[in-house]
């Protein structure tokens, strides 16, 4: 009996040591939330006034740049997935794992050989696990990207699209890498504070989000004749790039968003499991406490009893 | 005076929005000044330079611009940057450590050389400015 107690004591004190460290996390990634969403909006200004400059260009330039134009027979696409770095995140890495198996199976069904580049220790993880090649990973900025992360993935990513199937290409750092024909990008759309939806996008052949007043312009007379240092298509070429790397920028900002989202609500959902876990257990003690003390009552009553006859009989 | 708009926006933040007189900055293919009423241009600035901005109500602003792209349309003049410092940010002594440990030998570290070269020197035509 009181070894019983001992017990319930002991998963008591341990669940309530949990509890503080769930707790703990649940707090961080609260602040961290903010944290991402603000710099979500820091890097709104750059997003938009890109698309303004690429929609002149666009109207004075050949729009022949191989990021632009699909290629005939696309044989090798590259999946570049975005997961956390930690877990303890709920479903995050879960969803935008299966998104990732659901997009590479589709391309297996349009002939496509997927690539897997993976971004995050969890992905590396899933993946290492099943013994599936991983053309390149890059880790330990799951949640908190700077822009040079996004850099040295954009590089590596848009050599290998130049360079195109059954091509290498050399890139800084990282060696050779294998081309391909597609890119593709699956990462976690933060929506709102409840809602996060793993997403797949092409991110090669671009498709150049145009603001939408060019029409109304046009109407209203010849358009404005810009002067380009240097030419229109050179610096269409060295723009191209620097997009994809805002694009893929800010598809990390929203995934640590998303990261940190789903861990505040994980770690809730523990925080109110321990609790709960406490109260119960507590409960159990109590009772096994009672119990006890009604037992050692009884027992001395019984023994006093037993005195008392075997006293009365001497 | 005359007087435009001009933004200053690298990818993770904007660092400077408001009415300016003067914009000198560097192109890929010379030095470039910009007055208020200047005809619409895109230009690509060089890899890593100076950019300076006159505002209209202080003293002018000097910044090291890495990856930059510049914009004139009437609106305004937009600078567009994969990395920006204002010059008053700059870390001196943290560049100049960059700058010696830099190894020119290989494509990577002359351009870390090169950002550390135009990091002092904003710093430096800032505080000669004053």
């Amino acid at each position: 009996m009181a070894a019983q107690i001992r017990v319930l004591r002991r998963r008591i004190r341990s669940t309530q040591s949990i509890k503080k460290i769930t707790r703990a996390m649940e707090l961080i990634a609260t602040s961290r939330i903010a944290k991402a969403r603000a710099r979500v909006d820091e890097a709104k200004p750059y997003a938009e006034q890109m698309t303004a400059v690429l929609t002149e260009l666009a109207s004075n330039s050949a729009l022949d740049h191989p990021l632009l134009v699909s290629r005939e027979n696309p044989r090798r696409a590259a999946v570049l997935v975005v997961t956390s770095d930690r877990g303890q995140a709920g479903g995050y890495n879960a969803n935008v794992l299966k998104e990732a198996e659901q997009l590479q199976s589709l391309l297996r069904e349009q002939g496509k050989e997927p690539v897997l580049y993976v971004i995050g220790r969890k992905g590396v993880q899933y993946f290492r696990f099943r013994k599936r090649p991983v053309a390149a990973s890059w880790t330990g900025f799951s949640e908190e990207p700077r822009y040079a992360n996004a850099a040295e993935v954009a590089r590596t990513l848009v050599a290998a699209f130049m360079a195109g199937a059954d091509q290498t290409a050399e890139v800084e750092g990282e060696g050779e890498v294998e081309g391909v024909d597609e890119l593709h990008l699956v990462y976690t759309q933060f929506q709102n504070m409840v809602t996060q939806t793993p997403q797949a996008r092409r991110m090669a052949p671009l498709e150049v989000e145009y603001t939408e007043q060019d029409e109304a312009r046009d109407s209203e007379g010849p358009r404005a004749l810009y002067e380009f240092e240097p030419d229109a298509d050179t610096l269409f070429d060295a723009l191209l790039p620097k997009y994809v790397g805002a694009r893929l920028f800010a598809a990390l900002l929203e995934s640590a968003a998303s990261e940190s989202a789903n861990r505040q609500r994980a770690m809730k959902a523990a925080t109110d499991n321990a609790n709960e876990l406490i109260r119960n257990l507590t409960l159990e003690a109590n009772q096994a406490r009672q119990a006890q003390i009604t037992q050692e009552i009884s027992e001395i009553v019984g023994g006093a009893d037993a005195l008392v006859s075997s006293g009365s009989e001497s | 005076m005359a007087e435009m708009t001009v933004e200053l926006v690298a990818v993770e933040r904007r660092l400077w929005s408001g009415k300016a007189s003067f914009v000198l900055a560097r192109t890929t293919e010379g030095e470039i000044g910009i007055l208020p009423g200047h005809e619409f241009t895109l230009a690509q600035l060089e890899e890593a330079g100076v950019v300076r901005i006159d505002p209209i109500d202080s003293a002018s602003l000097t910044v090291a611009v890495h990856g930059g792209f510049l914009s004139v349309t009437p609106a305004g003049v937009s600078i567009l940057a994969e990395f920006a410092e204002l010059a008053e940010e700059i870390d001196v002594s943290r560049a100049r450590a960059a700058l010696d440990r830099a190894d020119t030998s290989d494509a990577e570290g002359a351009a870390a050389h090169k950002r550390a070269e135009v990091r002092l020197q904003a710093a430096e035509s800032a505080s000669a400015g004053q």
